[in-house]
């Protein structure tokens, strides 16, 4: 039932970030049950295998995950909160769980 | 305090059964609260699984799904540790948190429809351990009178990690209990054992002779020992005296047939058998101290151990006495001591001793006898010295012996100072010598009275 409106949030909340974007493709959110299939199809792999790798490198709390298409590839987008305070984002390829890019919240 | 102390084997099964107690206590406390915790859980997770229940609607195309769920927002997070699932019909049509993102739970079979909700361990993502708590119910005639599973599930490790900060919060207060059990007992115990300190300090007192017997103020438990061993004092004092009495006997019966000897060694005498005469004189004279002594002990033993004496009167009345013998007529007699000088000594004792010391040194000297006292620290030290040839160095320790003689030219039987030494050491006091290069001096040191 939320979904129109859910889609209007997230173009408001969202749309002025992704109209200044840093050079980066419009994104496609993949919901989780998309993300149960790619991950059943062996396309992507499974948030928990990505989570120990990420934490190894960037450790902190992860506040949000999302997972998009981004220039044809699948991505996760994951907020940190490091253990000194910075939130973070941290972009990571899903079918391989290498970082692409870590990203400061200022 | 050794292993064999009462104190120590008490302590420690007060630490024993201390610790065990609060360990146990720790334990309990520890279950207690995950069973609390878990109650509380479970209320919360029920209560999540009545709205994902009551919240399944038809859609137009005919699928059962959710028009609402649960508003907790761990149930967005992806892997947040606290996930629903849903399972629809025969095929088991899945409808899950966004929480469990890419996972899938494998709900447990139950074999029943009911209202009951009933508890599971399942795997959950990335390993985590679930709690989980499931219903399977029918759903109403509008929605098709389907079988649904409905499933709340929350990671296991939040529990135990609950539970083991409240044990870990208990610590301090179980540590500070113990310590303050421990100071209690340790308390206890000192209460406890306070009479046997007691007994302790009365026997130390009823052998220095401050005290006649241990009494009866002590508690019940301690009343029947006291009570053994003064009736174990009673019946030893008796054995004494009966002993002493038959010691005395025995000098008081040897006095009248000594008496008898001596007149015999007269007549002898008087025959003209004067060797044999002299030798048996030598043997009666000694046969005479040994009764002497016996006597001088049996009243010795019979004396208050309070008597005082002063030192002064007792030590004129003596030079009195020995300035009128034939040893002391030719001598010049000295008596130096202060008044007021007042020693732990029953008169006729110190007499007695005085008498001894005194005698010898008349016997000994050549022109004079000095009796000087003086107060030291907690004593009081009487000496008595002539200016005769004394007792050489090495003969020391032998002239305090009983029945050794030093001198064995003259008359006597060696006893004189070992009754002076005797009499010393009842009064809890010590005979000694003070050789010096132009006189000879004994040294009698008593115990001074503190009432002077």
């Amino acid at each position: 039932m939320p979904h129109p409106l859910k889609i209007l949030l997230t173009l408001l909340v969202c749309g002025p970030v992704l109209l200044t974007g840093v050079g980066t493709a419009v994104a496609d959110d993949i919901g989780h049950e998309e993300a149960r299939r790619l991950v059943e199809s062996g396309r992507i792999l499974p948030l928990a295998e990505i989570v120990d790798k990420v934490s190894v490198e960037v450790p902190g709390d992860i506040l949000e995950t999302e997972l998009e298409y981004d220039d044809g590839i699948i991505v996760y987008d994951f907020k940190i909160l490091r253990p000194d305070g910075r939130v973070q984002e941290v972009e990571v390829h899903a079918s391989t769980g290498d970082i692409l890019k870590i990203e400061d919240d200022d | 305090m050794t292993a064999r102390s009462l104190r120590w084997r008490l302590l420690i099964a007060a630490a024993a059964y201390i610790s065990t107690a609060l360990v146990i206590s720790a334990l309990v406390l520890s279950l207690l609260f995950e069973r609390h915790v878990k109650a509380w859980i479970d209320g919360e997770l029920n209560a999540q699984l009545d709205q994902l229940i009551a919240g399944v609607e038809k859609i137009t195309s005919g699928e059962l799904t959710l028009s609402r769920t649960p508003k907790d927002p761990r149930f967005e997070k992806a892997l947040s540790g606290l996930y629903w699932q849903v399972e629809f019909g025969a095929e088991h049509r899945v409808l899950r948190s966004r929480s469990l993102w890419d996972f899938k739970l494998t709900l447990p079979r139950e074999q029943q429809i009911d209202q009951e909700s009933r508890h599971h361990r399942v795997a959950g993502p990335g390993g985590q351990e679930l709690y989980l708590l499931q219903k399977r119910v029918e759903l109403p005639a509008r929605l098709g009178r389907e079988q649904a599973y409905f499933a709340v599930a929350i990671n296991e490790a939040e529990v135990q990690a609950a539970v083991w900060r409240f044990a870990n919060a208990l610590i301090p207060l179980l540590v500070t209990l113990g310590i303050m059990l421990a100071a209690a007992a340790w308390i206890q115990v000192s209460i406890g054992l306070r009479p046997l300190a007691s007994i302790r300090e009365k026997i130390s007192s009823i052998k220095s002779g401050a005290q006649a017997r241990l009494g009866s103020e002590f508690p019940d438990e301690v009343r029947p020992l006291a009570s053994e061993i003064d009736s174990l004092l009673d019946k030893r004092d008796d054995e004494i005296e009966v002993a002493r009495t038959r010691a005395a006997d025995l000098a008081h019966g040897l006095k009248t047939p000594l008496q008898i000897i001596f007149g015999g060694i007269a007549r002898l005498k008087a025959k003209g058998d004067a060797e044999l005469a002299e030798d048996l004189e030598t043997a009666a004279r000694m046969m005479q101290r040994h009764v002497d002594r016996q006597l001088a002990r049996a009243r010795l033993q019979g004396r208050r151990m309070d008597a005082v004496a002063d030192v002064k009167s007792v030590a004129t009345q003596v030079a009195n006495v020995l300035r009128r013998s034939p040893d002391g007529e030719r001598l010049e007699w000295l008596v130096d001591v202060p008044s007021g000088t007042v020693a732990k000594i029953h008169t006729d004792d110190l007499a007695e001793a005085l008498g001894c010391l005194v005698e010898n040194a008349a016997r000994y000297a050549r022109s004079q006898v000095t009796i000087t006292a003086m107060k030291e620290a907690g004593g009081i030290t009487i000496r008595v010295s002539d200016d005769g040839p004394g007792i050489p160095k090495d003969k020391m320790p032998d002239a305090l012996k009983r029945g050794e003689r030093v001198d064995t030219s003259g008359p006597g039987s060696g006893l004189g100072l070992a009754i002076a030494t005797d009499i010393a050491e009842a009064w809890h006091g010590t005979l000694g010598f003070t050789p010096r290069a132009d006189a000879f001096a004994v040294e009698l040191r008593l115990k001074s009275a503190k009432t002077s």
